[in-house]
């Protein structure tokens, strides 16, 4: 074939209007999602996000939270924000922050619910305001070193097989360790998170 | 070198495109979260134990077992995507008479069946539809309605 072939070929292909692999499982995904039918939702966009998408990843955390996986909801969103950041929104934030609540990293649930409340509607902000009142009420400063102490050991436990969600335990702990009184292992907290917060080594 | 310089140009036209997501793809997924968002109920204590590994480890596992289901299911749809349409000269979705005549997403359909698999296992499912190889289930995944 002749180059002129070849680069005539390419300009055709090329002006085909593009409907990425992804999107007709993104489709699906949401359809199924909608219809909470949350199993069939993952693995929609969990396929989206093997053809390519990004996005894909954040809604396959949202169905990880729906599902009532907390902590993989947690990695996922983690890993879904390192992938493509730009693709949050104000709604993705909200179900972040649920995946954190109900993974009692309260201090991450309150950082995106604050986010969220910023850009939420008349109805959900409200809402967000008074979960954020409790989170706050519950951060008694007598339960914040043993709490300190239960994120730590889950982090270590984590650290070496899934170190995103490693990461969201030891950035938790630090956090509270930054409201305890005695700063109860706040320098280990804080090395661990920011160990782990580093890229692996070979992957730049 | 103009050849290089041309090719380089489209595969970035085409790797622009594939991460643009439609306004209507998206205006469903956000409806679709709107309309599933329930805020927590229960109040938060830092007195309860953390989730306990033993609870999680076997989901995680089936998880990643998913998502390598995933992997290979959109890895077979592009390559079979890619065949037809140079089989074709880029058309889509017809028999040609080339003996090339599968639906290209046949296969991302078969291991999406997998995935499903691993993905009921990860939850509790018993995974009885995907208990031929994961294929079973997925071609009879009800892909039959999507749009």
């Amino acid at each position: 074939m002749s180059s002129v072939r070849v680069v005539v070929l390419a300009l055709l292909l090329a002006a085909e209007p593009n409907v990425p692999a992804s999107e007709a499982h993104l489709v699906a995904g949401a359809e199924a999602f909608r219809a909470e039918s949350y199993e069939k939702a993952l693995v929609e966009f969990r396929v989206a996000e093997a053809l390519g998408s990004t996005e894909a990843s954040w809604y396959a955390a949202a169905s990880l939270l729906k599902l009532g996986r907390a902590e993989d909801a947690v990695e996922a969103f983690v890993l879904a924000e390192r992938s493509n950041r730009a693709a949050a929104d104000a709604l993705l934030e909200v179900y972040r922050g649920q995946a954190c609540y109900l993974a009692q990293l309260y201090l991450c649930a309150d950082r995106w619910f604050e986010s969220a409340a910023s850009r939420a509607g008349p109805r959900l902000a409200p809402q967000l305001k008074t979960l954020r009142a409790e989170i706050r009420d519950a951060l008694q400063p007598a339960q914040l070193d043993a709490a300190i102490d239960r994120r730590l050991a889950r982090a270590a436990e984590l650290q070496a097989t899934r170190p995103a969600l490693a990461l969201a335990y030891a950035e938790e702990a630090a956090g509270l360790a930054g409201r305890s009184t005695s700063r109860h292992r706040q320098t280990e907290a804080a090395t661990l998170a920011a160990r782990l917060a580093a890229p692996p080594r070979g992957s730049q | 070198m103009f050849r290089c310089a041309l090719m380089l140009g489209l595969l970035l036209a085409w790797t622009a495109g594939a991460e643009e997501l439609a306004p209507r793809t998206r205006a469903l997924l956000h409806e679709a979260l709107e309309a599933r968002l329930v805020l927590p109920s229960e109040p938060p204590s830092l007195q309860r134990p953390v989730l306990l590994p033993s609870a999680t480890a076997p989901a995680a596992a089936a998880a990643r077992e998913s998502n390598a289901a995933a992997t290979q299911a959109a890895q077979s749809a592009a390559a079979n995507r890619a065949a037809q349409d140079l089989a074709n000269g880029k058309g889509h979705g017809n028999g040609n008479g080339n003996g090339n005549g599968n639906d290209p997403s046949d296969s991302a359909r078969n291991a999406a069946g997998q995935a499903r698999a691993a993905e009921a296992r990860a939850t509790g499912g018993n995974g009885a539809s995907n208990g031929h190889n994961g294929n079973g289930g997925g071609n009879g995944g009800g892909k039959g309605n999507k749009p």
